[in-house]
């Protein structure tokens, strides 16, 4: 555990905004980058959802040490996805196109309609195709970079519109057949580390599932 | 010898005039302005001149406001097209400003115009948590910002704004985008299928007033050209704005005014042509019209400083009207075919023709008094025209006029003769059984009369613009509806502490559903009441020293110095955002044209005022209602409030109509005494009364416009009964001319039947139903039976 985050520090030191990592020297196409992820991409584009297990380390630029928070996930293509924080809080978040709904603990739900938070659509589009790999809609949004390492493979990605951009300097996602780390550098020079674990591919949504995310 | 001596004199007088007349007439004719907007014809809908001048700035403002969706298949394709479609427009000098990309930085901007004040700024969710209490719900709502996903979605810096709370406030200060989601720098949205189709927003601003832009070519082919260049590039188009509706309704009044003027004028023509085989009667006849619409032209440019496009097209059956005088005349020529010489018709007709012009100007003049500005307008125009037109055919003719060939007036002489005969036979014939028949029928037809005032009878029937502003309500779901609320004080605090009184009502009525949104500047921007206490509020529960804040921060582990350093900036932040500093702002852009200012101007002491618009109005009454014993607060409903007008002027348009018949009567028994008076105002007021049985019977509903066109009808069939049943002027001659004459009101006013426009459809019908009931009843009660005019009547023959 403190070998872990001894190396995380070590990767906050190198990777600030203004150094990104080494894989943005290399930029690629789709097709590229398709045949660099191999076939996990292609089982990943086929299922309906993915369930797994993340870590979440929030760097903020104000604060020496990380906030640290893990749960579990849930993002089913085209509806949305559910974040359920375990520690150091019980809270669920449910993203659609449609809404943001945050339940906590207590039970008490918050919901914020999409038509208040204009950047909801796009932030569900993007974690849905981060997720789901999908170069094709990532390449709408994104330059696209990517590299081999070791055994799996390093993506980069920058976003195209200026809007994003002032939110958003860059994306790093590193995997094997599944994308197992992100790293989201953004503009203020915070950053975002989640880690994957666990990932199970569903062939169709649970229902439970389905309901909280029906539109 | 002294009468053709007078008619030079009258001639040359009367030319003299006419000269001067077409001078004023050029003179003006470039500085002539044309006004196309329906609402200027009806009174002002505010009580005093500063809110009806702050109100019409408002209409004009939001008149300007255009937007447009570039839809296609794929996201690209549409951004492509939209991006070729707002470049056409903005190269366009009828449009001021036009966008399509938001500016990527307008959310850091808009937040640094507010942040020099954000110990002041709450949302109104962080508002009612504090003061509940309720430090789980907040604190719970910022570790979402803080640690999940949900903080790509917060407005403010997460270690400046650790408790969200200037963000959550940007959030609610934001107004609401509806169905848009922003990508790629533009505002976008996927249609639900079937349509499923992606579309890019593009907003256009016109640089002047929708309706004079309308009158432009530039706007209408820079529209066409700019729809042409998005589907070249594979994608279509939807718009809403006023400047469409106005295209549309500008280039329709242009066909109609082309059509039927044209129609007329040729059919006008060819019947004068062929009826008085005379160029010098056609010739005639159009100067005496001209001179009329010349006239009336440049008297209404000087009392009104502009004309109105609706008193052309209405006025466009002044033609029908005006030129009967010239047949009336004319036609006296069948009188004594052959021995006719133009002056002799002046003592036989004169008269009459001068009493049956006193009559309509009469009638026009009643018009006038109901105070419509466009009511006033037209009755002006129809009166100057038809006085000029009138006295045209008094002063000209005599001298002007020559007769037809022998021949051929023989022949219709012979024709008419037998018609004439023909008539008074029928007339004498028709059973007492068919008058009560058709009693019976008016009483059944009066008695299936209905009133509808709907303002939709003003507006054109155009369904393409119609159709896409439908669409794109459908598509957006937050365009404004036409009802607003108008928010007053004495300063511009007092409007923003009305505009939140108001708002909570609003509030409550929205979470009943009686509106979808709303959207008002005190939500950009709170009252400075609101404001201190918001602050208060802060400093009391967040920003102490084991306030949450500093708890929150120590237990994300800031040193005591951050929080220490945001302590300091709140206490050091005292004074409140004003008005005059945030309405410049980037932050009050969505806001900027729902404030007024200073719409007392320089009279009395300054009044300010702002407007709330109302997006999905299901409740109006509660809407109403909420403002109701709210002083300050006054609800707008133009469409209703014009419906209300019309209501009030059908009702007082009837009364003109029904105070005519007594007054035509007196009119009439001056120079012809009270039985003849009586029996001349007969066929009239039964041609009124059929003609509401007609329509009664057929079904329609009738409006304002349909009671105004009784007025012609009343005005026609005198004109009529004075022809054919007045015993000195009744003869072959008087036929031909009122059958012509109502010929040709028929085909003017059956003409304007066909118009796209309800109103002037709901005229011409009228009317034309009138001209014929007006026309059969004056021949089938026959000529008045006096001793004077049998013998007058056998010396002709």
């Amino acid at each position: 555990m403190k070998r872990a985050v001894f190396l995380f520090l070590l990767i906050a030191g190198t990777a600030r905004a203004d150094a990104l990592p080494e894989v943005f020297a290399h930029p690629a196409s789709v097709e590229q980058l398709r045949a660099l992820l191999g076939p996990a991409s292609r089982a990943l584009a086929q299922a309906a959802a993915v369930r797994g297990e993340f870590r979440s380390r929030k760097f903020l630029h104000e604060l020496p040490q990380p906030l640290t928070s893990s749960g579990d996930f849930l993002v089913a293509r085209g509806l949305g996805l559910v974040w359920h924080t375990r520690a150091p809080f019980d809270s669920e978040l449910t993203l659609t196109p449609k809404a943001l709904v945050q339940r906590d603990a207590g039970g008490a739900a918050l919901r914020i309609d999409a038509a208040q938070l204009p950047g909801l659509g796009a932030v569900v589009q993007v974690f849905d195709a981060l997720f789901a790999l999908d170069l094709q809609r990532l390449a709408a949004q994104f330059e696209l970079y990517g590299a081999r390492r070791d055994k799996g493979w390093t993506l980069g990605l920058k976003p195209r519109a200026a809007a994003m951009a002032q939110r958003l300097n860059a994306v790093v996602i590193e995997g094997v057949t599944q994308p197992q780390q992100v790293v989201l550098y953004e503009a203020g020079g915070d950053r975002t580390e989640l880690e994957f674990s666990g990932q199970t591919l569903l062939e169709a949504l649970p229902p439970d599932a389905r309901a909280q995310l029906a539109p | 010898m002294s009468a053709p001596k007078g008619v030079r004199l009258r001639y040359w007088l009367w030319s003299a005039f006419a000269a001067a007349v077409l001078i004023a007439f050029a003179a003006g004719a470039p500085r002539l302005k044309l006004q196309t907007d329906i609402l200027a014809l009806l009174p002002p809908a505010a009580e005093d001149a500063g809110e009806a001048r702050a109100l019409a700035r408002f209409a004009d403002q939001l008149g300007r406001q255009n937007v447009f969706l570039v839809g296609a298949a794929d996201f690209a394709t549409a951004r492509a097209a939209a991006q070729g479609f707002a470049q056409t427009l903005a190269a366009s000098p009828a449009f001021a400003g036009v966008q399509w990309q938001v500016p990527s930085d307008w959310l850091q901007r808009a937040a640094a115009a507010y942040a020099p004040y954000r110990a002041g700024l709450l949302a109104p969710q962080t508002r009612a948590w504090l003061e509940a209490g309720n430090d789980a719900a907040l604190l719970a709502r910022a570790r979402a910002a803080l640690y999940t996903p949900a903080a790509f979605l917060r407005a403010s810096g997460a270690g400046d704004d650790p408790l969200d709370l200037f963000g959550d406030f940007l959030a609610s200060a934001l107004p609401a985008q509806g169905a848009l989601t922003l990508r790629q720098n533009v505002l976008t949205l996927r249609a639900p299928p079937p349509d499923g189709k992606t579309y890019v927003l593009v907003r256009a601003q016109l640089a002047d007033n929708a309706f004079s832009t309308a009158e432009e070519d530039a706007a209408a082919r820079d529209l066409s050209a700019a729809y042409a260049a998005a589907h070249r590039r594979g994608a279509t188009v939807i718009g809403s704005g006023l400047i469409l509706h106005a295209v549309a309704a500008a280039q329709l009044a242009r066909h109609e005014v082309n059509l039927f003027g044209g129609v007329q004028l040729a059919v006008l023509s060819a019947l004068l042509l062929w009826v008085f085989r005379s160029p010098r009667m056609l010739l005639g006849a159009a100067a005496t019209l001209a001179l009329g619409v010349a006239a009336a032209l440049v008297v209404c440019q000087r009392v009104f400083g502009e004309v109105h496009v609706l008193t052309l097209v209405f006025c466009s059956n002044l033609a029908g009207i005006a030129v009967d005088y010239s047949i009336y005349y004319a036609a006296d020529q069948f009188r004594t075919p052959g021995r006719w010489r133009a002056e002799s018709a002046l003592p036989h007709l004169g008269g009459a023709i001068a009493v049956s012009g006193a009559v309509a100007l009469l009638s026009y003049a009643l018009l006038a008094w109901a105070p419509f500005p466009g009511l006033r307008q037209m009755a002006l125009f129809c009166c100057v025209g038809l006085a000029l037109a009138c006295a045209s055919v008094l002063a000209w003719f005599p001298r002007w006029l020559r007769p037809a060939g022998a021949a051929h007036a023989e022949t219709l002489h012979a024709v008419f003769v037998r018609l004439a005969a023909c008539r008074e036979r029928c007339a004498m014939r028709l059973p007492r059984a068919l008058w009560l028949i058709l009693a019976v029928a008016v009483a059944l037809g009066l008695a299936r009369l209905r009133f509808v005032d709907d303002v939709s009878v003003l507006q054109p029937h155009l369904p393409e613009p119609l159709a896409q502003e439908k669409q794109v309500r459908a598509l957006l779901g937050s365009v404004p509806d036409s009802a607003f609320f108008l928010v007053r004080g004495a300063d511009p605090e007092a409007v923003l502490e009305n505009e939140e009184r108001l708002r909570a009502r609003l509030d409550a009525l929205q979470a009943r559903g009686a509106l979808a949104d709303y959207r008002a500047l005190s939500r950009g921007l709170p009252s400075e009441r609101t404001q201190a206490r918001d602050r208060a509020l802060l400093a009391a529960r967040v920003y102490g020293a084991d306030g949450l804040l500093a708890r929150f921060m120590r237990e994300l582990g800031f040193p005591p110095a951050a929080i220490a350093q945001q302590q300091a900036e709140f206490a050091a932040q005292t004074t409140p955002l004003a008005l005059d500093r945030w309405i410049d702002t980037p932050a009050a852009e969505p806001y900027r044209a729902l404030w007024l200012g200073d719409i007392a101007r320089t009279r009395g002491p300054p009044l300010y005022a702002s407007v709330v618009t109302l997006t999905g109005i299901a409740d109006a009454a509660a809407l109403r209602a909420a403002a109701q014993g709210f002083p300050g607060v006054r609800y707008v409903d133009r469409v209703a409030e014009v419906s209300g007008v019309l209501h009030r002027y059908r009702r007082i348009a009837l009364a003109v109509v029904a105070a005519s018949v007594p007054v035509s009567l007196l009119l009439f028994a001056w120079p012809y005494g009270w039985r003849s008076a009586f029996s001349l105002m007969l066929a009239p007021t039964a041609a009124l009364l059929a003609t509401l049985a007609v329509l009664g019977l057929s079904g329609v509903t009738l409006s304002f416009f349909n009671v105004v066109a009784l007025h012609l009808v009343l005005g026609l069939s005198m004109e009529y009964s004075l022809l054919l049943r007045l015993p000195r002027l009744s003869g072959p001659a008087s036929l031909l001319a009122v059958v012509l004459a109502a010929g040709l009101a028929l085909i003017a006013f059956g003409l304007l039947a066909l118009s796209r426009t309800p109103f002037i459809h709901a005229l011409g019908s009228t009317v034309a139903v009138g001209v014929v009931c007006g026309l059969v009843l004056a021949a089938a009660l026959g000529t008045m039976p006096t001793v004077g005019s049998i013998r007058e009547g056998a010396g002709e023959r």
